[in-house]
């Protein structure tokens, strides 16, 4: 009687819950309170990488002669960008006329931003630019990379500076995410990188979203991303003529542990890829997880034996190579101009998974758009809250579901 | 700058071959100390070159501006720590042209030929006077307990280690923690650590991370590499390390001796290559 008291409550409940509110207020809203699905899958926040992963050759697969690519590449090479992910932009053309259009929106909104005093240095005139960067199209699958610069006049100065230099880019995009009825309306670019100050980058982000109607945002690192970095570059210098940098492991220290902030590791890069040769065959070309793990705990191993400290309990915050410099929060530092097309590659698979998997997965009768938050629209996969998709983008998302 | 000490970065130096023939030449006078180092900067520098001294703390304060050119440059000015009758001093950043003559002032008015770097340097003055001053060992002062009354000397206890204890929980390892805060305390002391920010070791090592390795090639080179500790107070740091469980006791000896040895700067080597 107990049993069928409650559940003639509960049914009563929801019985006068759904007649309080008007039948054209009925939309489905996302609560936690949802039926309890009778398997999960234990999803991380961030998504696993791969267990295998390709080489990354110190020469890509060019078309050109590298010489004269890591001249186009030189201007990445020595500046610290920040590392951002992004959604298909929906009507995007690579057209010169097309980019010609978007500098001048972008200059007109450079303008009102500085107007409202969104910069520290007042008066900031800016004027956008668009234009095809040469050198990182390497397949047909490759999109035309876009360089965006803005040029103006900080403060008082009378001299044009370069106030943000940003690229839209895809490297040797592997399969085409994107199924081809939506392709005409979407092109993707799933890496951009900036440099600029905050607000400037802020302004020149909120711009492309509101414009393109696509998410933009950081591509953290997290240790094992770095990780993979470090097994795969630390001697990509070493059968040339070149000194190489040596390898530097950055591990921020837990805050339990007062006084002491971070400890940074640095090893030579000739001893470092001893050990790597050792542990990986030269003559395969795919890294896998086993060997990138026994690489990172020898290295951490060794350290034990001189300090007794044990590195794997804290994490890892910055890699540095001979070829660039990795920061946790999507920081990035290239040094060498002939690896630009081999990182970018890499980041843009970086990016790709993360796309690939809030889209990739199978999705279900409990699947549903559940609400919209400004211009983007949440969407429940297997009753969990996924990505949030623009809502031009909520035509392909239908089709999938 | 005396206000704004922990605004530079001090390095430490030590005196060494006392000059024969010469007296000792301590002053605790900063007005006979200026006019002593004034002597020598004139001899060495432009007339331009100013030097001011003041005594705070215990310790000489100086100023030495030397200048390069016309125009006024805050890179000019170096500024010195001393304290009577110890032998070693804190110097500040100076120009690496200025470094020789510079010293050759110093060389004459301490009376010792020799100027050599502790490889000891940080923020904290009195902190690295108390390292340099456990390196040392025994200064003209002698007894322990004119040591001990120095200012630069630290005297607070280290907080003490706090086991909480909820009414209705019961800790395992209680005992273990009893057991590794008595060692800790043993290794480390009582007393509040110097205040280092960073703690440097260049190691050229056999490589000892091999267990998981099958095919490691040995070809007999050490394995170099660069460890640097950073962090407010490194020292206390390092015990805390061991106190978290992030370490292993028993530390290593370069950790434990950091106290004595009287350098943040250290070079290990295997024992087959040292």
């Amino acid at each position: 009687m107990y049993q069928t008291l409650i559940h003639k409550y509960s049914s009563e409940y929801d019985e006068t819950w759904r007649q309080e509110k008007p039948a054209h207020q009925q939309i489905d809203r996302f609560t936690p309170y949802g039926r309890t699905p009778q398997s999960r899958r234990i999803s991380t926040a961030v998504p696993t990488t791969r267990g295998r992963r390709k080489n990354v050759h110190t020469r890509t697969k060019s078309r050109s002669d590298s010489s004269s690519e890591a001249e186009d590449l030189k201007g990445f090479t020595n500046v610290t960008w920040r590392v951002y992910k992004l959604s298909p932009l929906y009507k995007f053309s690579s057209a010169p006329k097309d980019l010609k259009r978007y500098g001048q929106l972008l200059s007109s909104c450079v303008e009102a931003a500085n107007q409202k005093g969104l910069f520290v240095e007042n008066n900031v005139s800016g004027k956008a630019l668009f234009c095809v960067q040469e050198g990182l199209k390497k397949t047909a699958d490759d999109p035309d990379a876009i360089q965006i610069l803005v040029k103006g006049k900080k403060g008082l100065g009378t001299v044009d500076t370069v106030i943000l230099t940003a690229t839209l880019c895809g490297v040797e995009m592997e399969g085409d995410l994107l199924v081809p009825d939506v392709k005409g309306h979407f092109t993707y670019y799933p890496v951009l990188l900036v440099k600029s100050t905050v607000a400037m980058t802020d302004v020149l982000i909120t711009w492309l979203m509101r414009h393109f109607d696509c998410k933009i945002s950081p591509l953290v690192f997290p240790p094992v991303y770095m990780a993979w970095m470090i097994a795969m570059w630390s001697g990509a210098l070493a059968n040339t003529n070149r000194k190489n940098k040596p390898v530097e492991l950055v591990y921020q220290v837990p805050s339990e542990c007062e006084g002491i902030k971070k400890i940074t590791y640095t090893i030579e890069a000739a001893d470092c890829l001893r050990v790597w040769n050792s542990i990986h065959d030269s003559k395969s070309d795919m890294f896998t997880e086993e060997e990138m793990s026994t690489f990172i705990s020898s290295l951490e191993e060794h350290f034990y034996s001189l300090f007794r400290v044990k590195l794997n309990a804290m994490q890892l915050s910055c890699v540095g190579t001979s070829l660039c410099y990795i920061g946790r929060d999507g920081i990035l530092k290239i040094y060498s101009a002939e690896h630009v097309s081999c990182i970018l590659r890499h980041l843009t698979e970086l990016s790709m998974e993360h796309f690939s998997l809030t889209r990739g997965r199978k999705s279900t009768v409990t699947d549903r758009v559940v609400g919209t938050k400004g211009r983007e629209v949440c969407v429940l996969y297997n009753s969990k809250l996924e990505w949030t998709y623009p809502v031009s983008y909520l035509r392909y998302i239908v089709m999938e579901i | 700058t005396v206000k704004n000490s922990t605004k530079k970065k001090w390095t430490m130096y030590k005196l060494q071959d006392k000059k024969s023939g010469s007296k000792e030449n301590w002053y605790s006078d900063p007005e006979k100390f200026k006019r002593k180092l004034q002597q020598q900067v004139d001899l060495y520098f432009d007339s331009a070159a100013s030097v001011s001294v003041t005594l705070q703390d215990g310790a000489l304060w100086c100023r030495l501006y030397l200048p390069s050119g016309n125009h006024f440059m805050t890179a000019n000015a170096v500024y010195l720590i001393h304290y009577p009758n110890s032998h070693c001093f804190a110097i500040s950043a100076f120009k690496v042209s200025v470094q020789n003559f510079l010293f050759q002032c110093l060389s004459n008015l301490f009376g010792y030929h020799t100027l050599t770097s502790m490889n000891l340097s940080g923020l904290q003055y009195k902190s690295l006077f108390q390292l340099a001053f456990n390196k040392l060992g025994e200064t003209s002062f002698g007894k322990l307990s004119d040591v001990q009354s120095l200012p630069f000397i630290s005297r607070r206890k280290r907080k003490a280690e706090e086991i909480e204890r909820e009414p209705n929980l019961r800790s395992e390892d209680v005992a273990m923690k009893r057991h590794r805060s008595l060692s800790l305390e043993a290794a480390f002391g009582e007393y509040q650590q110097p205040v280092l920010e960073s703690l440097r070791f260049k190691v050229e090592a056999k490589f000892m991370g091999k267990k998981n390795i099958e095919n490691f090639q040995d070809n007999g080179e050490p394995f170099r590499c660069c460890v640097k500790f950073e962090g407010p107070s490194v020292l206390d740091g390092v015990r805390n390390l061991a106190s978290c469980g992030l370490a292993n006791e028993p530390l290593p000896k370069h950790l434990l001796r950091v106290n004595s040895l009287g350098t943040n700067n250290f070079v290990l080597k295997s024992k087959e290559k040292s």
